[in-house]
């Protein structure tokens, strides 16, 4: 086997991911991706929401296959077709959320299929006993009798990471292991994943947390949009560095200046607070004004549109549409008010798709279009008809949404709203998973429903370049709280994820 | 910095010490919850009627319960996959049928009348799991299927005509009147049952596996769990307790007709559900099942005791279904946010 | 020609319907008699009725078990009302409104509660039923005045009202699923309750609507009982869920919900009487004939999976269009 001349080691890479590819519909999700994981290291894998980390990690664990490329661990090729053969093949990983059995004890959900035996039977003290070794080991306290229901988020994260922890480990890759995690927690965290370091496992960290990934990672692996960009020993890169090569593109979107002077504050957000994900959270939309929200997946943004939308009724704090207080009950009251909401899963809840684009597009509207209580089917036609031109979306409005392409569904979801004459618009990643040219066609149209017909535009976004090129102002959350809120003139991409990814002073690894 | 721990309550960190915080507790207190609520039935029906505390009767109770609690130990097996099987009741007149008819026809057979039944449900349960696991029937409308199908096969068989147990192997029919130590044998028998059945849920890799799978589908997935096996070994599981406790119910009655067991689906379900076995799945045990077995004997007992009409005790088990139903919601819930919870915001607010 | 595919499955059902005729008139000459076919016809009108009532519920993509016991309050009620005096008008009204009511419990548990259907229609299945038995004691409730026995024997033309009955009820739930927002609110909370809920459809409020129409027709049913049988007991329509879901389900209602007609409500009743009918006149026992609806219950659910596995063995790709199902 030849040694790559430009591998940093003449030692054998314990994983080495060769032109991996991978899409799903119109989007790329991985392009051609090669690099190596060295034996025995922390190696961070950064990246931007949408990168690609989660579908490498989904081809490395045997979730997905890639559509070109291989993998080698240890320098023998390897195919896995399901998580349990890439754990025999000595890979794990342990997602954010946990796939534990919650009714069953600790020492179980370590040995799910692999329950220590005497004959027939469990030997149940012998499961308990290797159970409470292995936490040990690993530095955990908990009782291994103990029902994994009654553990707290970093427990259970505990219990999976002894779970895949094993002799013959070879990788084991942690997916934002910190997210929930309090100071504390994180540090019993950070001793384990040197211990195991230290016996050789290879530790593949994902995270957005800077100040981590200078602590612990030996090596740093950098994707952007799907691409590979940079492997180097983590001393080479500096947090400055890190963060313009996560963000640096070529592609610059068209940023179309605004002539229209904006009105009155038309969405007042004040005070608002959901217990456990978001706080405080103050800031305005004007009349024609197009906001964008920017930050990492999880810090609590879909959270906070839903809420305004009236999906969390134990929401406390004032909302205000054209200065007047509105109770966010239920959607049915928002929409009452002219707010309205495109969800970020577009499949699942944006759009039904089995259904037609006019019964879609005709679906909030009913009511409206009823006659003595009957549909007119001829004034849903007609709604959709208009919609289907004004929006430009490619189909006939009797076929079904499940047909169309993905940006035409976002265009069926979005025209269902516009069919009610809003006030103000939330947009939950309106352009995600688009093709290039719908997107500008959303973009442009957003601009004019903004500027034009003087909506107010709250933006989910987590393409950056997305955000300065369309957005008047962008806010940015970090797990739960308003971190920023300035003007698209003030806003640089690396300003941004900055705030994304900034906690405040004083929390972080105690060195 | 020491997050919300410090700033908890002493009383709340003891209580997550001791496992009872939470979704554990929750799953703790729903088991105790059934008992303390026997023990109330006990003490309301003495209450308003002293009879009712005397060793006859709950001699009485034990062995109306006991035939519930062997045909609640297998709708257990089920339960815990987060299915149902609705046919139990037509199993039972099968097996009976089956067996008593071959007995009575073929003498050199009464040895194996056992083995007879354990096939019988051994290919009627395979039936029920086929038709739930591989062809993802929702198992309500696949056992309601069966249950009428399996009846249906019945009367073609028997052509309406009876078999009495007069053609039973003598000990069968001696065994179904014999008292050991006070107790009537299907007592003892169906304590052995679910001795049995519970040690096998919980010593056999099968039966963790069967949990594993009620507790969080998905995850079992990931592991490679074959759930496909799984189900079917727990309706197979099913069939044959079913079909045993259509032996035992023919040797008792004395003469098996086609109707045999008819409409025992809704006490068997609610003993199960009343017992704290999740119609959700993964939580509970035959040993709540069959408490919620004795929960029914009693509430049909003391309702006799205190004369009032049978007909009550019909609109008390549905009730009790229904409540313990959202029971049961209540305690899923707190489970399922024990794991599912991530917190957005840091601990530190 | 489009139209005709979407209503593919209700004219498989036709042929079918047809093809049940010509075997039942094959084994006895006295099928097609007329004033035979409308006698045996009304035997099932009770059953139409709960079918159309569960329809809604089904197409929501939930359950209803409890119809049945639903239906035997209703006859009691209605029977020791009209035993008691009161009028006609009154009598009818008040067994709708309660009958409703008992829907309503239901509704309130699935939608508001969120508890799984299953689990409280399996409940209150039981505990209807012991109602049921309570209020009717143990002789149940007989001699009825004639009045309010309207549609038992009375007939329009040759045609006994019942019948007439069944198709008006089928004509309301077409215009009511087809044309009103309840109905395009339920396919949609079918088709997907989080989407539903995500476009501002009030879903707990139309959830707990379909469960009070349920009730409702189950209470309509029970007062065609009394007419029919003129009397009521508690055990009433014991066990004909079976009948009435595997109706619904063969009638193309999916069962996960989102998709299926009145039309086919009614046709696949209609199938299901004429091969019940048949195998009457041909003296198949009582539990055969159950056998055969259980059967049909199964493969109605089982073969589409059956077909759709197959089809993905050997890889032909899925229709994107709709076939027979969805919304008129």
């Amino acid at each position: 086997m030849d040694i790559d001349a430009t591998s940093k080691s003449p030692v054998v890479a314990r994983l080495r991911v060769s032109g991996i590819s991978k899409h799903f519909e119109a989007v790329r999700a991985l392009d051609d991706v090669s690099f190596e994981f060295a034996p025995g290291e922390i190696h961070a894998l950064v990246g931007e929401n949408g990168a690609g980390k989660s579908t490498l990690v989904g081809i490395i664990t045997g979730l997905t296959v890639p559509d070109a490329g291989t993998l080698e661990i240890n320098g023998t090729p390897v195919r896995f077709r399901n998580p349990m053969e890439a754990r025999a093949g000595g890979v794990a990983a342990v997602y954010q959320d946990p796939n534990l059995f919650p009714h069953l004890s600790v020492a179980e959900n370590i040995f799910t299929g692999q329950y220590p035996q005497t004959g027939p039977f469990v030997d149940r003290n012998e499961m308990s006993r290797a159970a409470r070794a292995k936490l040990s080991d690993l530095g955990f306290a908990l009782d291994p009798d103990q029902l994994v229901a009654g553990l707290t988020v970093a427990e259970a994260q505990f219990v999976e990471i002894a779970r895949a922890v094993d002799t013959g480990l070879q990788i084991l890759i942690l997916d934002e292991p910190t997210s929930a995690l309090t100071p504390d927690e994180s540090e019993k965290l950070y001793a384990v994943v040197k211990k195991l370091k230290a016996q050789g496992t290879t530790v593949v960290w994902i995270s957005h947390r800077m100040e981590e990934v200078r602590f612990l990672a030996d090596t740093i692996t950098v994707l952007r949009d799907g691409s590979h960009v940079r492997t180097a020993p983590a001393s080479e890169l500096d947090d400055d560095t890190m963060i313009t090569l996560m963000v640096g593109r070529s592609v610059v979107l068209e940023q179309v200046a605004r002539i229209e002077p904006l009105g009155a504050a038309r969405l007042a957000a004040q005070h608002l607070s959901l217990a456990g994900v978001f706080d405080d959270i103050s800031f305005e939309v004007a009349e024609g004004e197009i906001v964008g929200i920017a930050g990492l997946v999880g810090a609590g943004r879909s959270e906070i549109a839903q809420a305004i939308f009236g999906l969390s009724p134990k929401m406390t704090g004032t909302v205000l549409v054209d200065g007047v207080p509105v109770a966010p009950r239920s959607p049915a009251a928002m929409v009452e008010r002219g707010v309205v909401y495109l969800p970020e899963n577009r499949d699942l809840e944006g759009v039904i798709a089995s259904m037609t684009i006019t019964s879609n597009i005709a679906l909030p509207s009913i009511r409206r279009l009823n006659r003595f209580g009957f549909m007119q089917a001829r004034r849903e036609r007609e709604l959709a008809t208009s919609q289907r031109t004004a929006l430009s979306i490619k189909g006939r409005i009797d076929d079904l949404v499940s047909s169309l392409s993905g940006g035409n569904r976002q265009k069926v979801a979005l025209a269902r709203w516009l069919a009610t004459n809003p006030r103000v618009l939330l947009l939950d990643e309106p352009t995600h998973g688009i093709d290039v040219g719908t997107k500008a066609q959303v973009h442009d149209i957003m601009r004019d429903l903004a500027r034009a017909k003087r909506m107010a535009i709250l933006m989910i976004s987590s393409d950056l370049p997305e955000v300065l090129a369309v957005c008047d102002r962008v806010l940015v959350i970090a797990r739960g709280r308003l971190t920023a809120d300035i003007t698209a003139a003030e806003a640089t991409q690396e300003r941004i994820l900055a705030a994304a990814t900034t906690i405040t002073a004083g929390r972080g690894p105690a060195a | 910095m020491s997050g919300t721990t410090a700033k908890a309550p002493l009383i709340h960190r003891l209580r997550e010490r001791a496992g009872f915080s939470g979704g554990a507790a929750a799953l703790r207190v729903r088991f105790i919850g059934v008992i303390v609520f026997q023990l109330l039935l006990v003490l309301v029906f003495t209450a308003l009627a002293p009879r009712f505390f005397t060793w006859d009767n709950a001699q009485s109770i034990l062995f109306t319960a006991a035939i519930l609690a062997i045909a609640a130990a297998g709708q257990t097996l089920v339960v815990l996959t987060g299915n149902l099987d609705l046919s139990v009741g037509s199993i039972m007149g099968l097996s009976a049928y089956v067996v008593f008819n071959i007995a009575s026809g073929s003498p050199d057979l009464q040895p194996f009348v056992i083995l007879i039944a354990v096939v019988v449900g051994v290919v009627l349960g395979a039936t029920n799991g086929f038709l739930v696991a591989v062809l993802k029937i929702p198992s309500i409308v696949a056992t309601l299927g069966t249950l009428s199908i399996y009846r249906g096969i019945v009367s073609f068989y028997a052509n309406a005509t009876e078999v009495t147990s007069g053609e039973l192997p003598r000990w069968m029919r001696t065994l179904a009147e014999t008292s050991w130590l006070g107790l009537s044998s299907y007592v003892w028998i169906a304590l052995v049952t679910i001795v049995v059945v519970g040690t096998m849920l919980r010593m056999l890799p099968w039966g963790r596996q069967i949990y594993a799978y009620g507790s969080n589908p998905k995850a079992a997935h990931f592991f490679g769990l074959n759930s496909t096996r799984i189900v079917i070994g727990a309706y197979v599981g099913a069939g044959v307790i079913a079909a045993l406790v259509g032996l035992l119910l023919g040797a008792r009655v004395g003469n098996i007709n086609s109707l045999l067991a008819s409409g025992i689906e809704m006490s068997v379900l609610a003993a199960v559900v009343i017992g704290g076995v999740s119609i959700w799945g993964g939580a509970g045990s035959v040993y709540g099942a069959a408490i919620g077995a004795i929960v029914l004997a009693t509430i049909n007992n003391g309702l006799v005791i205190l004369q009032v009409q049978e007909f009550y005790r019909l609109l008390l088990q549905g009730l009790a279904i229904v409540a313990a139903v959202a029971v049961d919601a209540v305690v899923q819930r707190r489970i399922q946010s024990a794991t599912k919870r991530r917190r957005t915001m840091g601990a530190d607010a | 020609m489009t139209r005709l595919r979407r209503y593919a499955s209700e004219l498989l059902l036709v042929v079918l319907i047809v093809l049940a005729a010509i075997a039942s008139s094959a084994m006895s000459p006295y099928f097609l008699d007329p004033a035979n076919l409308l006698n045996a016809a009304q035997f099932f009108v009770i059953f139409a009725l709960m079918a159309f009532g569960l329809f809604p519920i089904v197409v929501q993509g939930e359950i209803d078990i409890s119809l049945a016991s639903t239906l035997a309050i209703g006859s009691v009620l209605f029977a020791t009302l009209a035993v008691s005096g009161v009028p006609l008008v009154a009598a009818v009204a008040l067994v709708l409104l309660g009958t409703a009511l008992l829907g309503v419990v239901n509704g309130v548990l699935v939608g508001y509660g969120g508890l799984p259907s299953l689990a409280v229609t399996l409940g209150t299945l039981g505990a209807y039923r012991g109602l049921a038995y309570l209020l009717a004691g143990d002789a149940g409730v007989v001699g009825i005045p004639e009045e309010y026995l309207l549609f038992g024997a009375t007939k329009v033309g040759p045609v006994p009202v019942s019948l007439l009955l069944v198709l008006a009820v089928a004509a309301m739930f077409t215009v009511l699923m087809g044309a009103t927002s309840f109905g395009r609110y339920s396919y949609a909370i079918g088709s997907s309750p989080s989407a539903a809920r995500m476009a501002a459809v009030p879903v707990n409020r139309v959830r707990v609507l379909a469960y009070a129409l349920g009730g409702a027709m189950a209470g309509l049913a029970g007062i065609v009982w009394v007419s029919q049988y003129q009397s009521a007991r508690g055990d009433n329509a014991d066990g004909a869920i079976l009948f009435v879901l595997t109706a619904v389900v063969l009638g193309g209602i999916s069962i996960k919900g989102g998709s299926g007609r009145a039309l086919g409500v009614l046709l696949a009743t209609i199938l299901l009487g004429t091969i019940q009918t048949g195998m009457k006149l041909a003296n198949v026992p009582g539990t055969s004939q159950t056998l055969v609806v259980g059967a049909l219950l199964i493969g109605a659910v089982g073969l589409p999976r059956v077909v759709s596995m197959l089809r993905q063995r050997f890889g032909a790709p899925l229709p994107s269009r709709a076939q027979g199902g969805g919304q008129a």
